[in-house]
């Protein structure tokens, strides 16, 4: 039991020089409290983009636009149609090829593409509608 | 995609085909049967349709008005059907943890 457990506790310490010049301590910093207020709270770190990304806020995006186009090209269609054609140009504007017109382009086609086109534009319209209302939505929560 | 989104894909895609289906056999069913010719009827006349099979194009017909039916109502709630499982999966997405 001669030695200590711990001979560092027991070690002598070192009378202070009290002649040596103490370095003073670092001047601490400045803050103004009013210039941290818009940190965020919790240190967590920030998701990165992929994770961010919805992808299911894309496909909205992109059917949207789609289906716009898509009704809105329907019903340009459909009203060149309804004009009573004496001939339908059925090959490309290098070689045209003409033909007489069917039953298809007077009573089917423009029936069908009258039907549809007006509600596709509306969907395209109310998807695009819908993916600013989530993103809306999302950007309120992130703030 | 949530469980109810899910859900309400299925039922719009099975509403989606079911429409284009009933479109499908408005217009061929139309085509099929072409009326006879008739001075009197005030119809147009076309060459038969070649769409339903028939080798003869020269053969002068005349076809009623086309009436599409329910069709394209069966098809475009379909389509609202397909767009609001979307919605519904965009709004309700949450990203997974282990994606980053």
């Amino acid at each position: 039991m001669s030695e200590p457990i711990h001979p560092t506790l027991f070690e002598k310490e070192e009378p202070l020089e009290t002649s040596t010049p103490v370095p003073p301590p670092p001047a601490l910093e400045k803050v103004d409290p009013l210039e941290r207020v818009d940190e965020p709270a919790t240190s967590e770190p920030e998701p990165s983009v992929a994770v961010r990304r919805n992808p299911w806020l894309i496909v909205l995006w992109v059917l949207g636009i789609l289906l716009t186009i898509a009704g809105l090209w329907g019903l340009f269609q459909a009203a060149e149609r309804a004009m009573d054609p004496a001939y339908v140009l059925v090959a490309g504007y290098g070689s045209e090829q003409y033909r007489a017109p069917g039953v298809e382009d007077f009573y089917v086609v423009p029936i069908i593409l009258a039907s549809l086109s007006p509600w596709l534009t509306a969907l395209g319209i109310g998807s695009i509608i819908a993916a600013s209302t989530v993103h809306a939505v999302q950007w309120s929560r992130r703030g | 995609m949530t469980r109810p989104g899910r859900v309400l894909f299925i039922i719009g895609s099975v509403v989606t085909l079911t429409g284009l289906a009933i479109c499908t056999t408005t217009v061929y069913r139309y085509l099929a049967e072409p009326l006879a010719l008739s001075s009197t009827s005030g119809l147009k006349v076309f060459y038969e349709s070649t769409l339903v099979g028939s080798n003869d194009s020269n053969t002068l017909v005349q076809y009623a008005p086309f009436v599409f039916g329910a069709g394209p109502a069966v098809l475009i709630a379909g389509l609202v059907l397909l767009l609001a499982s979307v919605v519904l999966a965009a709004a309700l997405y949450a990203p997974s943890r282990e994606a980053g």
